[in-house]
């Protein structure tokens, strides 16, 4: 494991502190963790990182607890890739990592955390392209 | 000459000056970069990411440092994040996208992201309807929100900071303007962030809360409705007020104002004014007002208001309500009958136009006409006031500003913010006063001097090391004198040696450069411009005499002026609103207030500016220059009386320093930078945008004048006692908010600002008569006495009593007092 290979998986390296989960832990758990964490890290000083870690730890809330539908998840993924490029330090960046790579790899670990329920929100898509 | 750098913001090529902002750049060619955070009076921080933008730059040979060609264009790199125009300078060749897809998606999110813990109360929100947030949401936002309603964050609607300002932290964005505009342009530091993430709050850390002058600014800039006035939250929706162009009346300064009217339920469904909003005038107020300002306008609608002409028919008769007709005549009739010992006295509160028509009335009648001021000097500042073409906001590193016993703070707010803001463009600022002041922080010399010394310290002021030399290398000098610690005598002496150093050095009659006023009025100026004089013995001057009082109080600023009306042989009185002085008149004329008719003030630096009316007259009150008209018909004496303008005609073509002026050419405008108004709100705040005119400045007195005048003898008697041992030496100083008729009117939201009757002490001169903080003390000099309450400040010089004026206790002047201890307060 060093800096080149974990980048070719999606991945950063950082300061080299790793977690271990065998897979009886649900990815949610570990998305879950991790943006309280950011949440609570954050400065609040720009506006992306404030409300979009303050949004995210909402939606993963709803689903990581069972009352999340479908529709959370792609919400998730769309918020934090909103968050993507726009803050005004790398905490914000950081604070999407988990959420979009753990959503994308570990696809069913969120189907299963959510009900098939209609959102509870109304998608909007205007163009918004992620 | 600056550098200039050339761009293209979304196709448009604009050339600006290196070290111009990206959002400035746009603005200049019309290209609207939204912002919440940005101001353009503020540094840039790009905490609030709504100007997101695409920035381009040319792309340079990593090896060669050339810039690398395409098509016989520089290539542009785009980096493949978007950059906030506001933090970003403009660079040569640099190409700005603000509105590509990228850039809208950005400025989209951005609102989204906001709006998710913004309460949208719209509806009920003081700020809707002149709501950068609501507009920018308009303009760029999703529509709809994704953010469960049921999960916003529910926090404090109603969190004072301060008894002036309410935050409401649920509509708070966090963009940090107000803590900012506190810092930076105040240098009152009471305002910051408290916790972090989501939970960040604005918070005051000072004790009273928000305790700073400016305070009602923030609101203006907040792009939100988080900040709120206490005096306009709930009152009124911004689309239903009417809008009039207004000076204000409370100090020289003579900030540019709005007064914002509409009819009121409470009055009847009269038009009152709702609010005082600034106007933009960057070369008198920029875009700010102090709080005095914005809040004391309540008297203008308030029940003491006079609304009838009144009458004594007889000496110890009632008085009773009269037509304009029969009462002025009443008084004009004695006013004939007196020959000379008609005295006339008139306030700096009135306007040009009154002050003309008053002084005219007085000369053909053979009559006296007479300042009402504390301060003197005036004579010279005609002389040798500041030239023509004078700005504050734009003096920097080759100009010197002297401060002489003035503390600007209280007595003209946004002089002391402008000279602050000199003093960091590299002005020298040179402060000179018996006590520390708010000033001094930004000073670069602070001259102390014992309280009677101030003329000397001015003479030793170009001999003293540093000074000397930045004296000497100043192109341009200004020197402010004020009243703080001294009487009408001292004032004169004080003005006379700052014209004297002003002369000696050449800083005369030139942009930039002469005397300035700090005087008690809005339009003292302008009196002295006319040739009023103050009386140097004013009791002894209307003892006697048949008085015609015209916007002033004597009976209740002072004793010794009531008795010596009390001796009056009649005494005819033209106010606003009830006074003490009132009570005592033969004669009552009830005048409108400067909201109810038009006219002009000359600030102190000597510009001449218009207020226009605002709401409909009180009552049967008149304007000031046409109840002195009628009156002057019954004395055979022909005055404008009807337009003041035509006033303002006579007067331009009598009064030299007015030589030029008009009601047009006062009125005239010229676009100001930052552009502020209704469609600019989300940039420069709710400022309204100057459409009725930027006034003009007086003409400077020739050189022959001025030298006739300085070589004019000058009292050099020392005005100040010397106190013996366990006496205190007490002076007058200003305060902002006194206890002043006006002030007291909006008392119901300034109460705590204004307070009980005090006088300031040294905690070590307190120890001798053995008094402590908050305790009641009985303070004597002269013929007066009185128990006031002692705060203790190390500021004040020891054996030295602070007496604030209009605070319970009528000073004058610098006095020796006796201070005793009383029992202490339960």
């Amino acid at each position: 494991m060093d800096y080149a290979t974990v980048r070719t998986l999606g991945g950063d390296l950082g300061s080299a502190s790793v977690i271990i989960l065998d897979d009886s832990v649900s990815m949610d758990w570990l998305v879950n963790k991790t943006v309280h964490f950011f949440k609570h890290e954050s400065c609040g000083k720009c506006t992306p990182c404030r409300e979009g870690t303050y949004w995210m730890a909402n939606i993963i809330d709803r689903i990581h607890s069972g009352r999340g539908t479908t529709g959370d998840v792609d919400l998730l993924l769309n918020v934090a890739k909103q968050i993507q490029g726009k803050c005004l330090c790398a905490l914000g960046e950081f604070a999407t990592m988990a959420v979009v790579t753990g959503i994308e790899r570990f696809p069913q670990d969120f189907k299963d955390a959510v009900s098939p329920a209609p959102p509870l929100y109304v998608m909007q898509n205007e163009g918004q392209q992620v | 000459m600056t550098n200039q750098v050339t761009l293209t913001i979304d196709g448009k090529q604009v050339t600006v000056p290196a070290g111009t902002g990206i959002v400035e750049a746009a603005k200049r060619v019309d290209i609207d970069i939204p912002v919440f955070c940005h101001h353009p009076k503020l540094e840039p921080v790009g905490m609030c990411r709504m100007c997101l933008v695409e920035i381009g730059r040319p792309m340079r040979d990593r090896a060669t440092g050339q810039i690398v060609m395409e098509n016989g264009a520089p290539k542009i790199q785009f980096l493949p994040k978007l950059e906030t125009a506001c933090t970003n300078k403009v660079e040569e060749g640099m190409v700005v996208l603000s509105q590509s897809a990228k850039a809208r998606e950005g400025q989209r999110s951005t609102i989204e992201f906001l709006l998710t813990s913004h309460p949208l109360d719209c509806p009920v929100c003081d700020k809707g309807g002149e709501c950068p947030l609501q507009n920018l949401t308009l303009a760029y936002g999703p529509g709809k929100s994704r953010f469960l309603f049921d999960e916003k964050l529910r926090l404090g609607k109603h969190v004072p900071l301060g008894d002036l300002i309410v935050l409401d932290q649920e509509r708070c964005i966090q963009c940090a303007r107000c803590i900012r505009y506190q810092d930076e342009i105040v240098g009152d530091s009471v305002l910051g962030f408290d916790d972090r993430s989501r939970s960040t709050r604005i918070i005051t850390s000072s004790d009273p809360g928000f305790d700073s002058i400016f305070s009602g600014n923030t609101t203006d800039i907040c792009p939100v409705g988080a900040l709120t006035t206490r005096d306009f939250r709930f009152e009124a929706r911004p689309w239903e007020l009417e809008a009039a162009a207004s000076i204000c009346t409370q100090c020289p300064v003579g900030c540019n104002t709005t007064l914002n009217t509409r009819r009121d339920a409470r009055t009847g469904g009269d038009f009152v004014v709702k609010r005082v909003m600034p106007r933009q005038n960057e070369e008198v107020n920029e875009i700010w007002i102090c709080d005095k300002g914005r809040f004391v306008h309540h008297y203008t609608d308030s029940k003491k208001r006079l609304t009838r002409p009144l009458a004594r028919r007889g000496k110890n008769e009632e008085r009773t309500p009269l037509g304009w007709e029969a009462a002025t005549k009443l008084a004009a009739d004695q006013f004939l009958a007196a020959k000379e010992n008609f005295v006339v006295l008139a306030s700096g509160k009135l306007a040009n136009e009154d002050l003309f028509n008053l002084k005219s009335l007085a000369d053909h009648a053979g009559g006296q006409v007479y300042l009402y001021s504390r301060m003197g000097g005036g004579e010279l500042t005609a002389q040798v006031g500041v030239g023509a073409g004078t700005n504050i906001g734009t003096m920097g590193r080759e100009t010197a500003i002297v401060v002489v016993a003035s503390d600007l703070y209280e007595e003209a707010p946004v002089w002391y913010q402008r000279l602050k803001q000199a003093a960091e463009r590299g002005a020298t600022l040179i402060v000179l006063n018996a006590r520390e002041t708010k000033l001094d922080r930004f000073a670069s010399f602070v001259v102390r001097y014992a309280y009677g010394d101030e003329t000397q310290a001015v003479h030793d002021l170009d001999h003293k090391k540093g000074i000397e030399d930045a004296f000497k290398q100043a192109e341009n000098v200004v020197i402010l004198f004020g009243s703080d610690g001294l009487g009408l005598e001292g004032t004169s002496n004080l003005a006379a040696a700052c014209a004297k150093l002003l002369q000696d050095t050449g800083h005369v009659g030139k942009p930039n450069n002469g005397l300035i006023g700090v005087w008690e009025r809005a339009n003292d100026q302008g009196a002295w411009e006319m040739g009023f004089p103050v009386a140097d013995d004013l009791a002894a001057a209307l003892n006697g005499k048949s008085v015609y009082l015209v916007a002033a109080n004597p009976v209740g600023d002072d004793p010794k002026l009531a008795s010596a009306l009390e001796g009056a042989a009649f005494v005819a009185v033209q106010d606003v609103m009830e006074t003490g002085t009132t009570e005592i008149a033969d004669v009552v004329l009830p005048a409108r207030a400067f909201t109810e008719r038009e006219g002009t003030f000359t600030s102190g630096e000597r510009r001449v500016q218009r207020f226009y009316v605002a709401v409909p007259p009180t009552g049967e009150s008149e304007a000031d220059f046409a109840i002195t008209a009628r009156l002057a018909r019954h004395m055979g004496i022909k005055l404008e009386g009807k337009s003041s303008m035509a006033v303002f005609e006579e007067l331009a073509k009598s009064v030299k320093s007015f030589k030029g002026l008009s009601y047009a050419r006062i009125s005239e405008v010229r676009p100001q930078w930052p552009v502020v108004g209704r469609s600019e709100m989300y940039y420069g705040g709710t400022t309204y945008e100057n459409t009725k005119g930027l006034g003009a400045h007086l003409a400077d007195a020739g050189a022959a004048e001025r030298n006739e005048n300085a070589s004019q003898p000058r009292a050099h008697r020392e005005s100040t006692p010397r106190p013996r041992q366990n006496q205190l030496l007490a002076v007058p100083i200003t305060r902002l908010y006194d206890r002043g008729t006006t002030v007291m009117m909006s008392a119901h939201i300034l109460r705590d600002r204004i307070g009980g009757p005090y006088i300031a002490l040294h905690p070590e001169t307190a120890k001798n008569p053995g008094v402590e903080a908050g305790q009641l003390v009985n303070i004597s000099f002269d013929s007066v006495s009185a128990d006031m309450t002692v705060t203790l400040d190390d500021t004040v010089p020891v054996g030295v009593a602070l007496v604030p004026r209009e605070m319970g206790l009528a000073i004058s002047e610098p006095v020796v007092a006796e201070v005793r201890s009383l029992e202490k307060v339960q």
